[in-house]
């Protein structure tokens, strides 16, 4: 999942990010002033650890009683089952083309490239979504995918795509244009592939929160439904769900109810026009591995994106930089345990500053920031064990600059002759913002650092130089 | 709370989400506001008898301009209504058209979330195979988090209260 293309950076991501965790924060306010927050955030962390803590016995649960309301039910212990399952099941109905409803954990599994491999045309129906596939992207956010991309870009999208030019200021024409597009698909659908927010064992019920509609078409026109779930996402009952779906508008959108919320019992039955099968998919993909560990609380996630806007990292470098399905705090933490500590994985519980703030906004009480120093730890572990087999460049490097700048003599010589050989390559090779400074490219060798973020440049006057000038 | 409370805090909560709410003193009352509201429009409607001598145009729900059904259930904590689809309630008809025009009783007004469950049987053994709630219209903010009314299903909702 790390080889997906990058986005070229855009001067904007970062203007888009501060707006969308502004409107964020906002709502956050509204939400905690509408109920007793604290009373709320730990009545859901406990639905969520009795869940996940009886993980296998609910799935089993849930698993019978969506089978005796008709459904189908298919175990993968891999994405690539999940995928397998998914494909057979298309074949198996003779579906040529499908309608997706945003879900994360068909991105996890790499579903889209898998349905278009097997020669099933199938498209994103959330707005995000459509306009990340349109581009040949990938979502940077659990609820808001495109929050990277400028409405200028869209229009440029949409106007290629419509074959007219569509103003990036009238937002309803961009909105309409996704409408028109897709209300075909939907009616052609042979497959509605969804995810789901939770899953009731008690009754084996499917619940599905959204904003746009687009999942309430996609599990009502096509012939067949089909929910892909990791594990985690069961609840033991009706008592437990009825908390947890009025926890996730309000952590995510600070409202007390999603604009349509779905509660999915077995496919049509008594002349209803719904799906006439419905298939649930249910994902391990290293979830049981974190069951029974100091870990698995990360496992209580419900998904609302809280802690990506409240994170500062987040904010300032975007999903893309993290190169993973699930980033912000929670990917930091999710990542490294659903796949290993690989060299791509075992670099993001450093994309924290630990300042707690993903820990204050989740809404099940997840303690992401001990979980990112656990992790940092074990990455160490894994990382000194194979130091000693191979050379350290890099360590040899911090080591010898720790050396000369803790010395205040030794800082000053090679902080001045540094910043006055550096600037004159930062001022001819970067390209500059408006605002005074940041730089949208870094020069060699420093380039990679500016590929999902902007960096400020040397400044060929050190700080002790100035202080010394200010003072007089 | 008393019931006019209620109806109150139902009514802030359905405006937040984008929706509008009308009173009706009686059926028929509702009837002739749905009449009013849908002026010259075309309507997909569920067959139920609540729902009889409203529309005088019907048409496929692909096609119409107005879809017209019957909520199970308001919820006042959240400003939502919910309904249970089966024969003679199809989903399409609440998703297709532009607009949407629900009629609910005021003894159909419940407090809160876990009532609304109960109320429409997901709780029981045996639920119905779909319910929907819905806060107000679609929407959505994904395009520099401007937010805007109406994506793939309706994007006006009526809801008419009748005692």
């Amino acid at each position: 999942m790390h080889e997906h293309p990058q986005a070229e950076p855009d001067a904007g991501v970062s203007l888009n990010l501060h707006r969308a965790a502004g409107n964020w924060a906002r709502q956050r306010g509204v939400a905690r002033a509408r109920v007793d927050w604290e009373q709320w955030r730990e009545q859901a962390r406990a639905v969520r650890a009795d869940a996940v803590g009886h993980m296998d016995e609910l799935i089993d649960l849930l698993s019978r009683r969506v089978s005796a309301a008709g459904g189908h039910v298919h175990r993968a212990r891999t994405a690539a089952d999940a995928r397998e399952h998914v494909i057979r099941i298309c074949r198996e109905v003779g579906a040529r083309s499908a309608v997706k409803a945003k879900s994360m954990t068909s991105e996890e599994i790499g579903l889209g490239d898998a349905l278009a491999a097997a020669g099933i045309d199938a498209v994103e129906t959330d707005l995000g979504e459509y306009i990340v596939q349109a581009m040949g992207d990938r979502p940077s956010h659990l609820l808001a995918p495109a929050v990277h991309l400028s409405a200028a870009q869209v229009a440029e999208l949409f106007s290629r795509e419509s074959g007219h030019t569509l103003d990036p200021d009238d937002t309803r024409s961009l909105v309409d244009h996704a409408r028109d597009v897709l209300r075909p698909r939907f009616l052609a659908a042979d497959v509605g592939i969804t995810g789901a927010n939770l899953a009731v064992a008690e009754t084996g019920t499917l619940v599905l929160v959204e904003s746009e509609g687009n999942i309430r078409l996609s599990t009502a026109l096509p012939r067949v439904h089909i929910a892909v779930m990791g594990i985690e996402k069961v609840v033991r009952d009706w008592d437990g769900a009825a908390h947890l779906v009025q926890m996730l508008p309000l952590a995510a959108h600070g409202v007390p109810a999603a604009a349509s919320t779905s509660y999915i019992t077995g496919p049509a039955r008594d002349g209803d026009d719904g799906p006439e099968q419905l298939h649930l998919v249910l994902l391990d993909g290293g979830r049981s591995s974190i069951q029974g560990t100091e870990f698995e609380a990360a496992l209580h996630c419900i998904r609302c994106g809280a802690c990506m806007y409240a994170c500062p990292v987040y904010r300032q470098v975007g999903g893309h930089h993290y190169g993973s399905t699930y980033s912000g705090p929670i990917g930091a933490v999710i990542t490294p345990l659903l796949e290993g500590l690989t060299p791509d994985t075992a670099e993001l519980p450093w994309f924290s500053s630990l300042c707690g703030a993903c820990v204050e906004a989740c809404p099940v009480k997840i303690p992401l920031d001990d979980q990112l120093v656990m992790l940092r730890a074990r990455a160490a572990v894994a990382n000194s064990a194979a130091a000693g087999r191979r050379p350290d460049p890099e360590g040899a490097l911090f080591r010898a600059w720790a050396a000369l700048w803790s010395r205040p003599a030794t800082y000053r010589a090679t902080a001045a002759t540094a910043g006055r050989a550096l600037a004159p390559l930062w001022s001819t090779i970067a390209r500059e913002h408006e605002d005074g400074g940041w730089h949208t490219r870094a020069p060699f060798p420093f380039s990679h650092f500016t590929d999902g973020r902007d960096a400020l440049g040397p400044d060929p006057e050190p700080f002790h130089a100035r202080w010394r000038r200010r003072r007089g | 709370m008393a019931d006019a409370d209620r109806l109150d805090e139902f009514e802030r909560l359905l405006a937040e989400a984008g929706g509008r709410l009308h009173r009706a003193e009686s059926l028929d009352a509702a009837r002739t506001v749905a009449r009013e509201l849908i002026g010259e429009g075309t309507v997909a409607r569920w067959h139920d008898g609540t729902l009889d001598a409203i529309a005088a145009r019907e048409a496929p729900p692909a096609e119409a301009d107005v879809s017209l059904i019957v909520a199970d259930v308001g919820v006042q904590s959240t400003g939502a209504i919910g309904w249970a689809h089966r024969a003679g309630r199809p989903r399409a008809t609440g998703l297709l058209p532009t607009r949407q025009i629900a009629l609910l009783a005021e003894g159909d007004l419940v407090a809160s979330v876990p009532e609304a469950l109960r109320k429409l049987g997901l709780t029981s053994s045996s639920p119905p195979a779909n319910v929907v709630f819905a806060a107000g219209p679609s929407r959505t903010s994904d395009i520099e988090q401007r937010s805007i009314r109406g994506v793939h299903s309706p994007r006006e909702l009526d809801v008419i209260v009748f005692s």
